[in-house]
């Protein structure tokens, strides 16, 4: 029993996976942040009247002061930095992760919650307590690998957990509220429809798959049956690592479906950052990284690829 | 982390995920919401949307952008200012809509406009993209002439 318990939750892992984990998740914090200054930077002086709060901000009763917003937005971005590099983790990791709870549950606290940035703030605390900078990192410069442990594997599972978990959680929303008329496919269909005709008559873009694809109701009806099933049958991914992968690659073409038909980026997904957990990204990162960078850091004393 | 401690961390985080899809009714919120998105029956194509427009000059209505409409980049937020903003009384609705109606007069695109409505509009969705895309009906809720522009 305790073998199968630390299969599911303490599994052996190199350091490098954990690692590397680090590094794209940092990676896409750092540049997402990047993208979305502006964005971001729009929220914090938004009038009291609008402010909604949700999550950690619903204990104040109006908007935190601008400047405070705006000191959490600037600090984000050397500390994703930090992340990103593995510089200081065990300070500046969870310092980034609370700042980026803050600034990004600000920009939902105004009346519309997005479900995009969900996954990415719990990746982050899940490494922020993580021993994620033990390779690949600065602070790991001059030291050795160390050895693949359950330490390691148990914060790389709790991610896909909380993954998992997410669509799950989705899935068992559309049975509670649509219950089985969801499969139908009506309901998908006019959500398409109602999406599209919203993003065009709020000048914005749209898909342009949509239309071609609305005057098919079947399409929408097997549609609906394969995103119940991936999304109810989330937990089988945790079984193994086949399962795992073949899970992911099915969930990130339904986000890839969503964005072509529906014009909805859950970027996070759709750049498949938020599915490495389940792959042996570490082969990843030792393969993209340029060879002369990795002999470099190496001789640097151990930094990558010891 | 110490192993007793790394598991009391991992059932605090999924135990907390889980919390919004028990509560009853479910509570959506940020970063552990019920994920309601697309959840909902949807049985009927037919929608309501408060929208804000650009009148020009021939009477057509062009649908302003976010940025334009609510100096937001993201369309799902504009949608829930001009909801907010055009029932939060008359005289706000007005400033809201005056103040639209500058953010008009400064943009190229649109410059040509002669005035900014915010309509609710009733579309039949799927027939939107089936040749019919004029609203079933449309009710303006208010409407502001462009400010006028001073000579060089």
């Amino acid at each position: 029993m305790r073998e199968l318990v630390d299969r599911l939750v303490w599994p052996r892992m190199p350091a490098e996976r954990l690692a590397a984990l680090r590094i794209f998740v940092g990676l896409y914090a750092t540049i997402y942040l990047v993208i979305r200054l502006t964005h971001l930077y729009s929220y914090t002086d938004l009038p009291a009247s609008a402010f909604a709060p949700v999550g950690v901000l619903r204990l104040l009763s109006a908007p935190p002061p601008v400047w405070t917003s705006r000191l959490a937005l600037l600090l984000l971005y050397p500390l994703s930095w930090a992340l990103l590099f593995g510089y200081r983790h065990r300070l500046l990791a969870p310092a980034f992760a609370l700042l980026l709870l803050w600034v990004l549950t600000l920009s939902n606290s105004f009346g519309k919650i997005l479900h995009t940035d969900n996954l990415l703030v719990i990746y982050v605390s899940v490494l922020a307590v993580s021993p994620a900078a033990e390779a690949y990192a600065m602070d790991a410069r001059g030291r050795s690998v160390p050895a693949p442990d359950g330490r390691y594997g148990w914060a790389v599972q709790l991610m896909a957990a909380a993954c998992v978990m997410v669509y799950l959680l989705a899935g068992s929303a559309k049975l509670r509220d649509a219950g089985f008329a969801f499969f139908d496919g009506e309901t998908l269909r006019n959500y398409v429809a109602f999406s599209n005709v919203r993003k065009i008559e709020l000048g914005s873009h749209h898909s342009p798959l949509a239309p071609l694809l609305l005057p098919y109701p079947r399409f929408f009806s097997t549609l609906a049956g394969f995103s119940l099933l991936i999304e109810l049958g989330a937990p089988v991914a945790l079984l193994n690592r086949r399962l795992g992968v073949a899970w992911a690659i099915a969930i990130w073409a339904f986000h890839v479906g969503v964005l072509a038909m529906m014009a909805i980026g859950f970027f996070f997904q759709i750049t498949a950052v938020a599915f490495l957990p389940f792959f042996r990204v570490e082969r990843l990162i030792a393969r993209i990284l340029p060879r002369a960078v990795r002999k470099k850091i190496s001789s640097d004393g151990d930094f990558l690829l010891a | 982390m110490p192993r007793l401690l790394a598991h009391l961390f991992s059932l605090a985080l999924l135990g907390a995920m889980l919390i919004p899809a028990l509560r009853e009714p479910p509570a959506d919120s940020f970063p552990l919401s019920d994920y309601p998105m697309f959840s909902q029956e949807r049985a009927s194509p037919e929608m309501i949307l408060e929208q804000a427009l650009a009148v020009l000059p021939d009477g057509r209505r062009r649908p302003l952008p976010s940025l334009i409409s609510a100096e937001n980049h993201e369309v799902l937020q504009s949608m829930m200012t001009i909801h907010r903003e055009v029932h939060a009384g008359s005289a706000r609705a007005r400033a809201f809509c005056q103040a639209i109606a500058r953010r008009v007069a400064a943009d190229e695109e649109f410059r040509s406009a002669v005035a900014v409505e915010i309509a609710s509009s009733r579309f039949d969705a799927v027939a939107y993209f089936e040749g019919a895309p004029e609203p079933l009906d449309r009710v303006v809720l208010m409407r502001c002439e462009m400010p006028s522009v001073e000579a060089p």
